[in-house]
């Protein structure tokens, strides 16, 4: 009772009543106290209790105020559980019923905030839950009576077939040794019923049979090796997991691409973008899924779709968290997939492609442009996103299997696609990753047709790289010479062509597991890889020249 | 020809016994061609070993595929002795008997190869005995490995029994010819029998006991199996048909399967005495009738489902399990499979013009491969089906699945070809009785059931 | 007949012998006559959950952190965030760990006994048990289950001790699924998904006291709660009665893409 004027709360409860008084923090010139009623016999069932309390005030009882009743839980900790909120009346009451669910000890508090004042005050008593009740309706397992039979009977049906199987077999073989015993006569076999076997005369080997089996046999080298290869050739981990193939459809029968020559790269960094502090949590830098990554004044991001922010890789491996949380205009990272950079700026592009969040060096989200499009253009699940060096930004739809030019305002320019999955020139089955080169000529890594489409920024298609040579070509990029960079997520390899669309071989590292993101920084090639990191190679320039 | 199967005592041992002297020129290559299939599957097994089920095409929605099919067709195979053989010899058909060891062979050949799948199938194959050791008797996978169990001993001693007296005709009859290992063998299995009447009225006796036991044996075998699938809630498998449908399915490939391993050894054994184109015109009554019964569940299955619109599919674009199958990305495979599994074979087995032994076989060849893809329609579209909110599972099976599943077909005949280098391929004493009990006028009543 | 009592006794004393050897197989063996395994016992705790759909953006922050937690692959996603389409075009997230149903279908097809009920009434799978038949996966009505078809990847020393309650590592060939992290609630921490869940839209629920509680605190009855926001269970009409109920308030659109 630290305050004149307390309130008291009392919960009225059938077996134990507690009374606590608390104080009421006074609005002013007008204290308010809440004083606690004791109930009435025969008020409360067996299963309910009623919480009340009475609200008044130096004047006396103040009706129209809320309060709120709170149980005490200690599940996880100390929680307020709300069990109820009500108005006093005219008399200053507040009461509401509450239904136990446990037995024990319940600590109730009340709560009173409003422009009057705030007091929150605290009591306990005993419940006995008889007839508690709870949401647990624990099942009887073995509702189902056939299930309890079932072992039984069948057990016995097993046991009698046995039994009989056994009979069958021990009769028959103990039957005919007695039966041996029985009949003395020592004949090796009875010459009457069974006639004397003569061989049959030995079938002339002719000669078309021998050349037969000749052929057989060499059809048994022929086919032999080649079977035995094509079963070894599966240890490849990782490699059939990458590929779900769709259903047994007819002529879905994919294609194993052809094999390029391993390209000379040295691994010259890895990044696990999951780490785990010593504990075994993971570190609060850790990105479980890292959607992209772009690298602006020599700094790599990476993007954290789960997390919604933008991780910076330190020069440690250390991954610093430069961007968190909303803007000031509530906007959100979580969920974005892709992001591109134009000079010290990053461009985050939401999952529905409703919004390009604009994050600048330091991690600040500088605002947002929101693409206006023509009905029927709004993209569904955009996947990957460019920006030329004039500002224009293409994104890739690819459940629509689209590609949208925008202008640096997010007006709409430019769509290629048909809406529909397509292998025509100006159609894709899955568009992913963009890459636009320096003059401005677009990258679209189209999955489903396992190419890389490249277009004018008219869109009109240049040229198609990689026919035969991909599996599932997801990122794509361009460095300043001009190669072309995809990542082949499903092949655990990064495939390289030259200018003119010829392959000039694949990086084939053991730790390339499921690269996804590739993007290129002078000679150095960084790839993300989902379950790998971050993989920075080296590809010398005398190593790519064309063979 | 007024007695189609009647012959000669001589001619049948010298013709049984053909395949364990001379096998013909062309056995070692084609068993080494054989073998070397069975080797690329034991090769991917390894592999499967190694890594896991990962070589495997299975994911997470599609969790059973080629395996269980496999499973599933392999044992239906084996039924194929349980009918022509059990049921014929407790109906006392006569013409049985020529054809009863082939047929039992190859049932216990195709359970063997098919009771290995689910071993296969196994994440933890290491851990087989936890099924004794932990076993849960209302888990389906128990009831199969029971009932798999006991049928594969049913089907032993089954094959067992009719072969002691030709072990002993071997024994005493082969000589020098059959080797040292061999003559051991028949030495052994003969069990001392000579041939008096008193041993082959136990015998008689025993084989009816085993034969009245096997039918019902094999029809729970088939009924576990359906089980396996209908005791869950999946759309296309939750169905009060199930155990019956596949019994049928089963009986109807297995007399296919029995049409095609006699054709093939009757003509590479020159059989063609013995097993007459009566055979297979008695064995295509039986392939057309199962034919009809599987057709009719086919109907009854989907007019059920169909009618009432159930399994609705949850996933965007994409219909529920009945129209994938009819329309959508089955419809190729189950067409395929009610054309060449029920129309053509029905029309094969019973237009005039086509039945003959070329019409015949070439049937029971569809009928066999067309009841492998039907296994595959009942596993693979049921797991596919979505039953969250999202698009239709995909799976395509890997080349260790494919491998495995050739050397288990490869298996089929490489096992039998071995299997009558050392037993004859043809029971000597069933017809040898059948042509004695002819000659004494005393009709074919005189023996089997009536013994007992 | 020529049958002789000899051979009939000998035919019965065959008879005998493999039924006592039946018999006596069937004792050895701790083979489960009830049919799935059940705890008769029930613990202080009966764990639930409630996801409020209202609330869920579908962020999958949820699937991550069990990810990390359990050391799963990407591909494992013992709670999933399914998008369902609705009737006028939107969609709405609802996520789906493992339903934990009382009458598990899963449980019921085990034939080792390796998936189990636990007194607390969470459904646990013991990985030392499981032959990977996979039978489960089949029987799940909620797709819940995820078999390990490759090594699981290696989480780091301290956890290198699997069992049922916090199976990390996964093993090879064995099927997992959520744990609904009884590790964690045991010690009064919330699940990995519930303390990841920045929506506020998981609770976790214990339903012998009747409570539930999410992230940020906010702590109801459950079944005062159940009934005000009209819950509901996932596939009520198989029976599995499943712990996990699912708000979606009295009608509200809760669509997704015509939101900002």
């Amino acid at each position: 009772m630290r305050v004149a004027g307390s309130a008291i709360l009392v919960a009225a409860v059938v077996l134990c009543l507690r009374t606590a008084a608390v104080p009421v923090l006074a609005d002013g010139d007008r204290p308010i106290s809440l004083i606690a009623l004791p109930p009435e016999a025969g008020e409360t069932a067996h299963e309910s209790v009623v919480l009340s309390a009475q609200i008044e005030s130096d004047e006396g009882p103040v009706g129209g105020l809320s309060v709120n009743f709170y149980i005490v839980t200690t599940v996880f900790g100390e929680r307020l559980m709300k069990v109820g909120e009500a108005l006093s009346d005219a008399s200053g009451t507040v009461s509401v019923v509450y239904r136990p669910t446990w037995t024990g000890d319940h600590t109730v508090v009340a709560h009173f905030d409003g422009a009057s004042g705030y007091a929150a005050a605290e009591t306990s008593f005993h419940f006995d839950a008889q007839v508690a009740e709870s949401a647990f309706e624990p099942a009887d397992f073995g509702l189902n009576p056939i299930r309890r039979v079932l072992p039984f009977a069948v057990g016995m049906a097993v046991l009698v077939v046995w039994a009989s199987l056994g009979f069958a077999l021990v009769n028959t073989a103990m039957g005919i040794r007695s039966a041996a015993r029985a009949a003395p006569v020592p004949s090796p076999v009875q010459a009457s019923t069974y006639p004397v076997f003569i061989p049959p005369p030995p079938v002339a080997q002719d000669q078309t049979a021998r050349r037969l089996a000749m052929v057989v046999a060499l059809l048994v080298v022929v086919a032999g090796v080649p079977l035995i290869w094509f079963t070894l050739n599966v240890s490849d981990r990782g490699h059939e997991t990458g590929v779900v193939a769709d259903g047994l459809i007819p002529g879905d029968h994919h294609t194993e691409p052809v094999a390029g020559q391993p390209l000379p790269a040295t691994l010259v960094r890895s990044v696990q973008t999951v780490k785990f502090d010593e504990n075994g949590q993971p570190t609060s830098g850790s990105v479980p899924i890292p959607a992209d990554l772009a690298i602006t004044a020599g700094r790599v991001r990476i993007l954290d779709s789960t997390g919604g922010r933008i991780v910076t890789v330190a020069p440690d491996g250390e991954l610093i968290p430069i961007q968190q949380g909303r803007g000031v205009d509530g906007t959100s990272l979580k969920g974005s997939p892709a992001m591109s950079s134009l000079g010290e700026r990053l461009f985050v592009v939401s999952a529905r492609g409703d919004r390009i969040v604009v994050v600048d060096e330091s991690g600040l989200i500088e605002g947002s442009i929101v693409p206006s499009l023509p009905a029927g253009q709004n993209p569904v699940a955009v996947t990957g996103i460019a920006l030329s060096d004039t500002g224009r930004i293409w994104l890739s739809d690819a459940a629509n299997h689209r590609v949208l030019l925008l202008n640096g305002r997010g007006e709409f320019e430019l769509v290629i696609g048909e809406g529909v999955a397509s292998s025509s020139d100006q159609g894709f089955d899955t568009p992913t990753g963009l890459a636009v080169d320096e003059d401005g000529n677009l990258y679209v890594s189209d999955t489903g047709n396992r190419v890389v489409k490249k277009y004018s920024s008219l869109g009109i298609l240049l040229q198609v790289i990689g026919e035969g040579r991909l599996e599932t070509p997801q990122g794509v990029t361009v460095n300043a010479a001009g190669r072309i960079f995809v990542s082949d997520t499903a092949a655990r390899q990064v495939s390289v062509f030259a200018p003119d669309g010829s392959h000039l071989g694949s990086i084939t590292d053991p730790n390339l597991e499921e690269p996804h993101i590739v993007r290129t920084d002078g000679d150095d090639l960084y790839v993300l890889d989902s379950l790998a990191g971050m993989l920075v190679f080296r590809v010398l320039e005398a190593q790519v020249s064309v063979p | 020809m007024d007695r189609p199967f009647e012959t000669e005592a001589h001619d049948i041992r010298a013709a049984a016994v053909t395949p364990i002297l001379q096998p013909g020129p062309l056995f070692w290559p084609l068993t080494l061609f054989l073998s070397l299939i069975v080797l690329a599957g034991a090769v991917a097994m390894f592999q499967q070993l190694m890594f896991g089920l990962g070589v495997t095409g299975l994911n997470n929605r599609v969790s059973w595929g080629f395996y269980i099919t496999d499973m599933v067709f392999f044992i239906g195979l084996s039924y194929g002795g349980a009918v022509t053989s059990a049921i014929l010899r407790l109906t006392n058909a006569p013409w049985r008997a020529p054809m009863v060891r082939l047929a039992e062979a190859t049932a216990l050949v195709t359970l063997l190869i098919g009771s290995l799948f689910p071993i296969i199938d196994l994440g933890r194959p290491d851990r087989m005995l936890n099924l004794l050791l932990h076993g849960q008797v209302g888990s389906p996978v128990l009831w199969d490995v029971v009932a798999i169990n006991t049928y594969m001993v049913a089907t032993v001693i089954f094959l067992f029994l009719p072969l002691i007296p030709d072990m002993a005709i071997c024994r005493d009859h082969l000589g020098p010819a059959a080797g040292r290992l061999r003559k051991l063998l028949y030495d052994r299995l003969s069990l001392g029998w000579r041939g008096t009447p008193g041993e082959k009225n136990i015998l008689e006796r025993n084989m009816t006991v085993v034969a009245v036991v096997i039918i019902p044996l094999a029809v729970s075998v088939h009924s576990v199996l359906a089980w396996l699938f209908g005791m869950t809630v999946r759309p296309g498998w939750n169905s009060t048909i199930y155990a019956p449908y596949f019994v049928v399915g089963a009986l109807f490939s297995g007399v296919a399967a029995v049409i095609v391993i006699i054709a093939a050894f009757r003509q590479a054994y020159h059989l063609e005495a013995f097993i007459t184109e009566q055979h297979f015109k008695y064995l295509a009554n039986m392939l057309l009738a199962l034919g009809m019964a599987y057709g009719y569940f086919l109907f009854a299955e989907v007019l059920t489902e169909g009618y009432k619109m159930e399994g609705v599919s949850m996933g965007e674009g994409s219909g529920s399990l009945l129209q994938e199958m009819l329309l959508g990305r089955y419809a190729l495979l189950f067409w395929g499979f009610v054309a060449g599994g029920l129309v053509i074979p029905i029309a094969l087995t019973s237009l005039p013009l086509t039945r003959n032994v070329p019409g015949i076989v070439i049937a029971a060849t569809l009928v066999v491969v067309a009841m492998w893809v039907k296994r595959f329609l009942i596993v693979v579209p049921a797991m596919a089906t979505p039953l969250m909110p999202m698009d239709w599972g995909a799976y395509w099976p890997s080349r260790v699945e494919i491998a495995i599943t050739l050397a288990a077909v490869a298996a089929v005949p490489l096992m039998l070809m071995l299997f009558f280098r050392i037993f004859p391929i043809l029971s000597i004493y069933e017809m040898e009785e059948f042509a004695e009990h002819e000659e004494l006028e005393t009709g074919p009543e005189a023996s089997g059931v009536a013994a007992w | 007949m020529a049958v002789s009592r000899r051979d009939l006794l000998k035919g019965l004393g065959g008879v005998a012998a493999l039924l006592l050897a039946g018999a006596v197989g069937i004792g050895r063996f701790p083979l489960s006559l009830a049919g799935g395994q059940t705890s008769h016992k029930k613990a202080d705790r009966q764990w639930g959950m409630v996801v409020d759909l209202r609330r869920c953006d579908g962020c999958k922050e949820c699937t991550g952190a069990c990810q990390v937690t359990h050391y799963l692959t990407n591909d494992q996603e013992w709670i999933k965030v399914y998008e369902v389409e609705t009737e006028n075009g939107g969609t709405v997230f609802m996520p789906r760990p493992c339903m934990h149903c009382e009458e598990a279908p899963c449980l019921k097809v085990c034939p080792v006994r390796a998936t189990y009920k636990s007194d607390e009434g969470v459904i646990l799978i013991d990985q030392d048990l499981c032959i990977g038949c996979r039978i489960c996966m089949a029987a799940c009505p909620y797709d819940a289950r995820y078999f390990n078809w490759w090594d699981p990847p290696k989480p780091p020393e301290p956890f290198d001790n699997p069992m049922p309650e916090f199976p990390v590592p996964q093993q090879r060939g064995t099927v997992g699924k959520c744990v609904l992290c009884v590790h964690y609630t045991a010690e009064g921490r919330l699940p990995a998904c519930v303390e990841a869940c920045r929506m506020d839209a998981i609770y976790i629920a214990d339903l012998t006291t009747g409570v539930m509680t999410n992230r940020s605190g906010e702590t109801y009855q459950l079944r005062q709660y159940l009934q005000e926001n009209d819950a509901f269970r996932y596939k009520e009409e198989l029976n599995t009665s499943p712990r996990v109920w699912y708000v979606t308030g009295h009608g509200q659109s809760l669509d997704r893409k015509n939101q900002g």
